[in-house]
């Protein structure tokens, strides 16, 4: 196992009126575990508003945890900015971010903007940089003729390859994807998709890919998590989740989406979200689940097998044909 | 078939800038008969969210925008007329749902009081009681609530739902829906849609979707016209269309569209061209793998053997 999250909890105060008391707080992440291995791409998929973000920003220390730790390569996660010490976490977990406009800075050219991580963390001198930068931008399957420009010249296809370049250019251990190809358009998408398939395969990294887009999420992902309202509704295989997921909040996903197929039209999932201000008591999904009666009142465990899930009436398996 | 509610024909749309004319669509036609739903589908940059402005008139400046072309709607030259007519047809014969409901609506307003614009702007009295059946119409459980919030009270999907109802309230004939469900969640995207088509059924209202996800279309559309770098490659009913796509790019696309029984994907090579790139000859062909040394001239229009409304542009026979 190469990262491992345990019990990972983010709250956020409301403070507000006159003197700034706190009003309240916003649950983000409500104790949520997860176990990455080595070589492999867990997917984390959630509507908007689920902590999907917040979790991932929190596994790079982007966010601070409430409760539970962060284990990378069995050493608790200690990411100091200012300490030494970090400096190999940092290197290890590298994130790419959904905007590809807003996560580079304009103001660096792309030679400057690969190189600098490099150079920090002495992986190469001022005189062999050009030359990594230039393998990196192989890696991505862009031009080295490139570097000298700066961001606002390229695509966001093109953009985003570069910041998969620059999360490279440290070799992590574990990449980090934010929603990484929702900006992009289908064709443009489907590109990047099949970059981070094959760098997954050729560098031997392990990718913790979140997203919305379920269809997405099967194309590259071997394990799944389904968040809702901070919590791990579902786990496990993605292709036992796809064919056969346990928990009505993930077949309510799955219905949601409109095929290919006009005879398979989208089922409707009544009501709406409640806020994570007021997480409702017992299992988050209650109110707008079919099957649910008093014993929803009570919390759902997850179950801690190699396909989980935190129900206390699930699915009836689908038998294979 | 009888004369269509709207009828653009050879729309091209010019930008000017600084030192030339930007030319961002090249004759763009496609009817919408009444009641029917008509997709525009293409990426971004593609001019399918222009053409939708130029339809509605919302074009930001006039003099700075080359048109060429028609627009019909109800037997009228949207174009020729007075833009003051314009203004009378919207709302009332002919709206438009935004993609992004939280910067379509004022932050600074409640959601009455931007509802209620509409009756003062067409001389009418205000009917609260009209607004709260209208928001009643789009689902929405708690509609005086509603009415008194402002839209950063809303969630996404509780805004465009007053969107609809919005443009709805004066029963207009044509709905145009630019991205209506992008910035939404797939839970709510699929309520928003249902209630546009049982609106659609309901009333008859015509309604030109505009979107990039080719699901959507398969769902929801009667037929739909695949735009790519300013122009219509393909249209076809959207039966035809699934069954068989003719243009190369059509068939790209549906191949590059991730699915849920994870078919391996086909990418598209390469990126869709800048207006400035803009060709006379086939625009898709730098990225196709079927390109010929004829693709450089324009593209001939074929009709679809079997369907006549349908067609493409490409020199490519239907076979493949």
């Amino acid at each position: 196992m190469i990262l491992e999250a345990r019990n990972v909890h983010c709250h956020y105060e409301i403070r507000g009126g006159l003197l700034g008391r706190r009003k309240g707080a916003v649950h983000a992440v409500n104790g949520v575990s997860l176990q990455l291995n080595d070589g492999e791409a867990l997917g984390i998929v959630g509507e908007s508003g689920c902590g999907k973000s917040t979790l991932g920003r929190a596994l790079v220390g982007l966010e601070p945890l409430q409760k539970g730790e962060v284990i990378l390569q069995g050493e608790a996660l200690n990411i100091n900015h200012r300490h030494e010490e970090g400096k190999s976490a940092r290197r290890n977990l590298q994130m790419i971010f959904q905007d590809p406009v807003t996560s580079l800075n304009p103001r660096l050219t792309i030679f400057e903007t690969l190189s600098e991580p490099m150079l920090v963390h002495h992986l190469c001198t001022k005189t062999n940089a050009r030359d990594r930068v230039a393998e990196l931008l192989k890696k991505v399957e862009l031009g080295s003729d490139l570097m000298d420009r700066y961001p606002h010249a390229f695509s966001g296809g093109q953009r985003q390859r570069i910041s998969i370049a620059r999360a490279l250019s440290l070799n992590p251990k574990v990449l980090i994807c934010d929603e990484v190809v929702s900006a992009l358009d289908v064709s443009v998408q489907t590109q990047i998709l099949q970059l981070l398939q094959k760098l997954k395969k050729e560098e031997g990294m392990s990718l913790i890919f979140i997203s919305h887009d379920l269809a997405v999420v099967r194309q590259l992902c071997e394990r799944l998590m389904v968040l809702y309202l901070g919590g791990v509704v579902e786990q496990g295989p993605s292709q036992e989740i796809f064919s056969s997921p346990r928990h009505p909040y993930t077949q309510a996903l799955l219905d949601a989406i409109p095929s290919l197929d006009p005879n398979h039209p989208p089922k409707l999932l009544k009501g709406e979200r409640p806020s994570a201000e007021e997480l409702p008591l017992g299992c988050s999904f209650r109110g707008r689940c079919d099957l649910a009666d008093e014993t929803c009142l009570n919390t759902p465990n997850l179950k801690s097998s190699n396909h989980g899930w935190a129900c206390h009436h699930p699915l009836t398996p689908v038998k294979r044909s | 078939m009888t004369s269509p509610l709207l009828k653009v024909k050879d729309l091209s749309l010019g930008v000017k800038t600084s030192n030339h004319l930007l030319q961002l669509t090249d004759r763009v036609s496609f009817d919408i008969g009444e009641g029917e739903m008509v997709a525009l589908v293409g990426e971004s940059g593609c001019g399918k969210s222009i053409t939708a402005m130029a339809i509605a008139g919302l074009l930001p400046d006039p003099n700075g925008v080359k048109i060429e072309g028609e627009v019909v709607f109800e037997g009228k030259d949207l174009w020729k007329g007075n833009p003051k007519d314009w203004q009378n047809l919207r709302a009332s014969r002919l709206s438009m749902i935004f993609q992004e409901p939280s910067s379509a609506l004022n932050p600074l307003m409640p959601v009455s009081s931007q509802m209620a614009e509409i009756f003062t702007l067409k001389g009418r009295p205000v009917d609260m009681q009209h607004l709260r059946r209208s928001l009643d119409e789009v689902g929405i459980p708690d509609p005086d609530r509603v009415l008194k919030s402002y839209p950063h009270e809303l969630s996404g999907g509780m805004l465009q739902r007053v969107m609809i109802a919005m443009a709805l309230l004066l029963s207009p004939k044509l709905i145009i829906a630019d991205e209506p469900t992008t910035a939404l969640d797939v839970t709510v995207q699929a309520q928003v849609m249902e209630i546009l088509t049982k609106l659609q059924k309901d009333i008859g209202t015509a309604i030109l979707l505009i979107t990039h996800n080719l699901g959507l279309v398969a769902q929801y559309a009667n037929a739909l016209n695949v735009m790519y770098a300013g122009r219509i490659v393909e249209r076809a009913n959207t039966r035809d269309f699934l069954a068989k796509p003719l243009h190369p790019y059509s068939h790209g696309l549906l191949k590059a569209l991730p699915r849920l029984d994870g078919t391996p994907l086909e990418a598209i090579p390469g990126s869709v061209p800048s207006p400035d790139k803009f060709s006379d000859g086939c625009r898709f062909a730098e990225r196709c793998t079927h390109r010929k040394e004829a693709c450089s001239q324009p593209p001939p229009w074929k009709v679809r053997s079997g369907n006549e409304d349908g067609g493409y542009a490409c020199i490519l026979e239907g076979e493949r």
